[in-house]
């Protein structure tokens, strides 16, 4: 299989750097995988799963809104809000803060704030996701 | 007497501001060395999502898209970040005088401020700050970030305004430091000629889903990036320029002691000089008077 450079920032952290063999990223209309040869592209990701695969081993983590860029080098970068592996996920906070945004969601004043909030929930589901699963891996 | 009673009293005047300031700069070192990874890391940040951003505007020319085309009009958007405190020599003064004569070339603007000292800048010169963000200048978080672009890309949604820019403090290194500028939108290639990126040209750009649904998500988040990385940006040089102010009050206050204690040592010799030699004159005359005395005697007993 052939690697790429594989890089994943963020704006508190440098996430990942690295080889990769594989990428997988939550597009708006699905998921995504980019393997290595990949042709230049842009996307834009969605609150969702991000999974990379170095050394044989698939990792997995919860990642917010961001967007990625294919260079023509075989280089990968992925630009998001926050990425967590599932081992630093605070499963009481991001359940609160999915109770906080259910109950906000139906009292919500602007299409802004509705905005928001949805994404406040997606953000706070996915990370209960992603540490849901890896309970059984 | 009064001269060598003053010289004490300053004296402890500055012994103690000594001790405020050396405090004060105990403490911003202590936040810079802490917080320096972070402030370099939002620096290669800040460099890496631009150059990123310039590759994929220059390799999509032929897109059209609201927030990657020049509008028309002269109407700009500024979110302007300083600190809340001051004594931080001129970190504060820096920055605002760099925004304020850039937002008198555009007599119609919108201002957010971040910072208390940036929104009493404007307000002393009579310009009221449009919007305050409390609270980002001391400690940056994302929530902050992602609320003050929400509300300037509605502006410039909603055809309010035709540029947004940011005006802050860029953190070269602990010492040094100096007020920046850029534009948030619309994004087009002249804003970025000080970013170097690695340009292949390629004739076939993939977008997914849509070029229109690639940039409507990828400016937004670019801008939440950029601001972030703004504010944790202008709040290290804040630090760093305490910390130098603070540096430089203290050892002039050491040089200011040491001269002060000087001048006393020396007031005090002088009147101890005075006083041996009121002293030794009267000691001097008084032994003169005892001669006469003994000398009468003696010759009233011859």
């Amino acid at each position: 299989m052939t690697e790429f450079d594989l890089e994943i920032m963020t704006p508190e952290r440098h996430f990942f750097e690295g080889k990769a063999e594989g990428l997988t990223v939550t597009l708006p209309d699905g998921l995504f995988t980019i393997l290595g040869g990949h042709a230049p592209m842009v996307a834009a990701l969605e609150v969702g799963e991000l999974r990379y695969k170095t050394q044989g081993e698939w990792h997995e983590c919860a990642a917010t809104e961001g967007f990625l860029e294919v260079m023509s080098d075989s280089h990968v970068i992925v630009f998001v809000q926050a990425c967590e592996n599932a081992d630093e996920i605070d499963e009481i906070r991001a359940k609160a803060a999915a109770e906080r945004a259910k109950e906000r969601l139906s009292s919500s004043e602007s299409i802004r704030e509705y905005e928001m909030t949805r994404i406040a929930l997606a953000r706070a589901m996915n990370r209960l996701r992603v540490k849901g699963r890896s309970r059984y891996i | 007497m009064s001269e060598i009673h003053d010289i004490k009293r300053r004296l402890a005047a500055v012994a103690q501001t000594r001790q405020i300031t050396n405090a004060m700069y105990l403490l911003s070192s202590t936040r810079m060395r802490r917080e320096a990874e972070r402030a370099n890391y939002a620096k290669e940040y800040f460099l890496r999502i631009r150059a990123t951003v310039k590759d994929i505007i220059r390799k999509s020319q032929g897109i059209t898209h609201p927030y990657i085309e020049k509008r028309a009009g002269n109407r700009a958007a500024f979110l302007v970040i300083a600190g809340d405190k001051g004594l931080c020599g001129t970190y504060n003064t820096d920055v605002l005088k760099y925004a304020l004569k850039l937002i008198e070339e555009h007599p119609v603007h919108y201002i957010e401020t971040v910072g208390r000292m940036a929104t009493e800048f404007f307000v002393r010169r009579g310009i009221y700050p449009d919007a305050e963000t409390l609270g980002a200048a001391h400690e940056p978080t994302l929530y902050a970030a992602r609320d003050i672009v929400g509300n300037l890309l509605s502006l410039y949604e909603n055809g309010l305004m035709d540029e947004v820019y940011i005006v802050f403090t860029h953190f070269d290194s602990s010492v040094s430091s100096h007020p920046y500028c850029m534009r948030l939108l619309p994004l087009t290639l002249d804003g970025f000629e000080d970013v170097e990126s690695s340009f292949t040209p390629t004739s076939d750009m993939l977008y997914a889903p849509s070029p229109r649904e690639v940039f409507d998500c990828l400016v937004p988040q670019c801008a939440v990036g950029l601001v972030f990385a703004a504010l944790v940006q202008s709040s290290a040089s804040e630090h760093s320029a305490r910390m130098n102010a603070m540096q430089s009050a203290t050892e002039n206050a050491d040089e200011m002691s040491e001269k002060l204690t000087r001048e006393y040592q020396s007031q005090r010799q002088l009147s101890i000089t005075n006083e041996i030699i009121e002293i030794s004159s009267g000691a001097e005359s008084a032994s003169a008077y005892g001669r006469e005395q003994e000398r009468n005697r003696r010759e009233d007993s011859l």
